[in-house]
């Protein structure tokens, strides 16, 4: 999936880059409130960790101005105030989640995944659609309950026309969504990934338009 | 249970009440003998006076013997004995008068006594008559002491309920005057660190418990005051020390999670070495902020030259003034030596300095003098961002950072204006801050 890190304590933000590349995640940073803001509004992401105390426009502006545009993108607020006051005050104006400092970072990252599950499928470990059917936790597709081996890539490639179902997404927004790096528009690495998934899953699965990107119908 | 008897035994009511008591015995007691004596002593004379009266009388009547004899015997006064003595010898007596050391008596000087024999306690009157008549008259009442007695018996049943109508009122009374400390007991023992919210009810009348109630609610209201900053204080730190401990566990975790080559482990330890100096910083800081009190400062006083220090730190800054381009001048400076604690007075200066650094920006002067009028300034000048006037009274509170502080990225915890204001407090000297936002600030210390 693809994070969006909001946190100015650099050496917090360097370890939180790391964990989730790791994890295969897509990683924005931003190191004060006006640039997290920016980034927030003008990209879209699965899920943005947002620190409470930064520079220039604090947590709370920020999850203000990206609800105000109607983003609806999962907020998990991470921060050193551990008041029950503090944890009502950010829930309340938006946050989805909300993690103390210090916390674990496998922690963050279940709740992480938490969130983008809930996102996608409403709270469901599983989505079903046709004869495929994902689980979110384990991460298993299985093909008319027969498991289907495939790669973290394609994966998320799936999930991200799950996420965008019966809507035509373009190259661009598939390479943004899934890679980040723009070093893929001009290669044909989307078209490879989509014709494994087919080959995987079943040719019906993923429809294409040409001209203007694939789509799945649920 | 032993505990409660002991305390009882040891209590301040008891005290008063046994002092009480024993004085309102031994007055009591002092009273009863001296009024005991005094009765005595009009009785005694009462009766002196009477005896001498009967024995005018009889004297009077003694011109003929045998009318004499005849009225010795009357029954007039049967409560008298008489007996007439001529030439040492008893010549005439009433039937019952018997005396056995009658002699003894006549040779003493004086005319009363008071005779006590085994049965009872009588007077005795003797008049001495040397006209024609040539003798002396013996008056003696064999029982005198019925009165006397009566005033014994009275004041032995009279005293006791006295006493204890004294001793039950006083009970009362102690317990009266002793109410407002039970009352300043109980709400004591409801007061913890977690509720200081009950105060005393303040007696009506103005009086020495009065004053004691408002010294102990006053001494609540500090407390609960210390006891706040305690706990603001407590949560300043733990939430300071939050970052960094925040990043070096996530630092660690991430780490450990796989094989790394010795670069990632090299970069990780690099940062966490910098964190853990973070937190250093920070909890020297705060030691230096409760090391010293006013009671332990004064031992640790010698003689400083300001004006070195000064110049030393004035150096030791140069350094990091001139990466921002930052021109150092000290406009005046005199010859001033204090008593004071030097790495105290070190770190003001060097924080009040640093300061003026951090919160300038590129290209600017800061100007400092040290100079002698009736007290000792030192005065540091920037033309830095400055402070607005709403915040300039917060900047020493410890942890507290100006918004624009945190947004222009200035490091810092907030910590160094706090101490500066605390050592200046132990060396009763006081700091005085001027500020015009972005126009600078000038810092005024006064010893």
């Amino acid at each position: 999936m693809k994070l969006l890190i909001i946190e100015d304590e650099e050496n917090i933000l360097s370890f939180l880059q790391r964990g989730f590349s790791e994890e295969g995640h897509i990683v924005d940073c931003a190191i004060d409130g006006e640039d997290g803001e920016y980034k927030a509004t003008v990209n879209k992401y699965d899920v943005i960790i947002l620190d409470w105390m930064l520079p220039f426009k604090n947590g709370m502006e920020i999850i203000g101005s990206i609800r105000k545009l109607n983003i609806k993108t999962p907020v998990i607020l991470l921060t050193a105030r551990d008041e029950t006051s503090d944890k009502i005050i950010g829930l309340r104006k938006g946050a989805d989640d909300y993690l103390t400092k210090p916390f674990c970072f496998e922690e963050l990252l279940a709740r992480v995944d938490g969130l983008h599950r809930r996102n996608i499928s409403g709270g469901n470990d599983e989505i079903k659609f046709k004869n495929i059917c994902i689980n979110l936790n384990s991460k298993i597709i299985k093909k008319d309950g027969v498991a289907v081996e495939i790669s973290a890539k394609e994966y998320d490639l799936l999930l991200f026309l799950i996420k965008n179902k019966n809507y035509v997404v373009s190259n661009t927004m598939i390479c943004e969504g899934v890679w980040n790096d723009e070093e893929f528009i001009n290669s044909n690495v989307i078209q490879v990934m989509v014709y494994r998934l087919r080959k995987k899953l079943g040719k019906n699965i993923i429809k294409s338009s040409r001209g203007l990107g694939y789509k799945i119908e649920i | 249970m032993d505990l409660d008897i002991k305390l009882k035994f040891k209590s301040l009511k008891t005290k008063v009440f046994i002092w009480f008591g024993g004085t309102t015995f031994i007055i009591l007691l002092i009273f009863n003998l001296a009024f005991y004596y005094f009765v005595n002593k009009n009785i005694n004379l009462a009766l002196e006076a009477k005896l001498y009266a009967k024995g005018l009388i009889i004297y009077k009547k003694l011109s003929d013997i045998t009318k004499t004899k005849a009225y010795i015997d009357n029954k007039e006064f049967p409560y008298l004995e008489i007996a007439i003595i001529k030439k040492q010898k008893i010549i005439k007596k009433t039937k019952k008068f018997e005396f056995e050391n009658l002699k003894k008596y006549l040779q003493r000087t004086g005319n009363f006594f008071i005779v006590t024999n085994k049965e009872n306690v009588g007077a005795l009157y003797l008049m001495t008559f040397d006209d024609k008549f040539d003798g002396k008259i013996i008056i003696y009442q064999k029982e005198i002491n019925e009165n006397m007695e009566d005033v014994l018996t009275i004041m032995l049943i009279l005293n006791p309920i006295l006493l204890l109508l004294l001793l039950l009122t006083g009970n009362k009374m102690i317990d009266k005057i002793l109410d407002p400390i039970k009352k300043i007991t109980k709400t004591a023992k409801d007061i913890s660190v977690e509720n200081f919210s009950h105060t005393i009810p303040n007696p009506k009348e103005a009086n020495e418990i009065r004053e004691l109630v408002n010294s102990f609610n006053q001494m609540i209201l500090r407390l609960k005051d210390g006891v706040d900053k305690l706990d603001r204080f407590n949560s300043d730190v733990s939430h300071e020390l939050k970052t960094p401990i925040t990043a070096i566990k996530g630092e660690v975790e991430i780490a450990l999670r796989k094989c790394r080559d010795s670069q990632y482990y090299e970069k990780s330890l690099k940062t966490i070495f910098y964190e853990t100096s973070q937190m250093q910083e920070i909890v020297e800081g705060l030691l230096l902020l409760t090391k010293f009190s006013k009671n332990n400062i004064k031992d640790t006083f010698n003689r400083c030259n300001l004006d070195t220090i000064v110049i030393n730190i004035t150096g030791k800054f140069s350094q990091k003034a001139a990466e921002k381009n930052i021109k150092i001048q000290i406009k005046q400076i005199e010859a001033i030596s204090i008593n004071a604690n030097e790495p105290l007075i070190y770190s003001i200066i060097s924080n009040l300095l640093d300061n003026a650094i951090k919160y300038s920006t590129n290209d600017k002067s800061i100007y400092i003098s040290l100079y002698k009028k009736d007290r000792i300034f030192l005065t540091i000048k920037d033309e830095g961002i400055g402070i607005q006037e709403k915040e300039i009274s917060k900047i020493t509170d410890r942890f507290y950072r100006v918004d624009e502080s945190r947004n222009k990225k200035i490091k810092g915890f907030g910590l160094g204006l706090s101490i500066v204001k605390n050592s200046l407090e132990l060396h009763d000297a006081s700091l005085h801050v001027s500020s015009k936002k972005d126009i600078g600030t000038t810092v005024t210390v006064i010893f």
